[in-house]
């Protein structure tokens, strides 16, 4: 009977002892759920920001790749051009040479040098892909710009979730940033100027605006 | 009455083809600048009758220059022509609204340029 008593005695002293550790337990754990309950209410309008910059990003995207399609483009046609005018001012320059040489007159010369003349201010028109090409990177760059500063407001925002800053440092390094590097990035995007989408416009269209 | 045209953009390579080929349609009278502050400078000391202008360029740039000019009394009538890479429907919209007389995207043909000029030069003859 004694007997039976103490055992139920020690087995109320190891449920108050396991109670006490489950106790101590919670007391642990308790800060770490309340900033995982912090953390997740405020992830879940991160998240739909990221899926924004990432929409957006990939919607801009293509803006910067036709560009440098154009640019590849015009590269190549002016540079197509030049070489053609250039054989053929070799080519006639050359027939000129010899016609010269042997004193021999086809009666082509005002016809060549005319065509020579043509050929050149053909060259210096096409050199304005120069030019065009350079405003063209600057287009590729806005574009490059825009998609990178909404990266750097999606790292920024996380950077402003009041959760532990262990846990947050952990979480950045885990997105492979530094808070130096992103302090660097927001520096970075401080110095840029902001730009727009638009619709282009052919010239008969804008011949017809001053008809 | 000759013209003397001035060519306003901050690519030198852009305005020696420009003005190369300004010579070859024989308005020999040329002048240069390469910012929109540059050349109101040179427009406000006179004899510039005509402007060709880009759109970017720092300082002052195209359409700050175009509205610099239709607001000056003196000058408000100097015909305009924007020769840029700028070929949004917006961009020409705002160029118009600024007061351009006409508007050139690049790359241009020395034709394209004869005819603009010649057009804007016979506007303003009939305004007249």
């Amino acid at each position: 009977m004694e007997k039976n008593g103490q055992n139920v005695q020690q087995q109320v002293l190891e449920r108050i002892e396991q109670l006490k550790h489950l106790f101590l337990l919670g007391q642990e754990i308790l800060p770490f759920l309340e900033q995982l309950f912090i953390f997740l209410k405020e992830i879940a309008p991160l998240m739909s920001e990221l899926s924004r910059s990432v929409f957006e990003g990939s919607l801009r995207m293509p803006e910067a790749t036709n560009e440098i399609e154009s640019i590849h483009a015009k590269t190549s046609d002016a540079t197509f051009r030049i070489l053609a005018r250039t054989e053929q001012l070799l080519a006639d320059l050359e027939t000129l040479r010899m016609e010269l040489a042997s004193g021999e007159n086809t009666g082509q010369w005002a016809e060549k040098v005319d065509r020579a003349h043509e050929a050149v201010m053909d060259i210096m028109t096409s050199l304005q892909f120069h030019d065009i090409v350079t405003q063209k990177l600057a287009a590729v760059r806005d574009v490059l710009t825009r998609v990178q500063n909404q990266l750097i407001e999606l790292f920024e925002s996380f950077h402003r979730l009041e959760i532990d800053s262990n846990l947050k440092r952990n979480l950045m390094a885990a997105m492979g940033i530094t808070e130096e590097e992103l302090q660097r990035l927001v520096a970075l995007r401080n110095h840029q100027p902001a730009a727009k989408p638009e619709v282009s416009i052919s010239q008969a269209d804008i011949d017809a605006l001053f008809a | 009455m000759e013209l003397t045209i001035l060519v306003v953009d901050d690519s030198p390579t852009m305005r020696r083809i420009i003005c190369n080929t300004l010579d070859r349609l024989g308005y020999k009278n040329h002048v240069e600048a390469e910012n929109g502050q540059q050349a109101w400078e040179l427009i406000q000391k006179g004899g510039i009758n005509f402007l060709l202008t880009d759109w970017n360029m720092p300082e002052m740039n195209g359409l700050e220059l175009v509205t610099t000019i239709r607001r000056s009394p003196a000058h408000k009538d100097l015909p305009i022509i924007m020769i840029t890479t700028k070929g949004m429907t917006e961009e020409v919209l705002e160029a118009v609204k600024a007061g351009v007389n006409n508007y050139i995207v690049k790359p241009f043909t020395p034709e394209v340029l004869e005819e603009k000029i010649k057009a804007v030069l016979a506007k303003m003859a009939v305004a007249r």
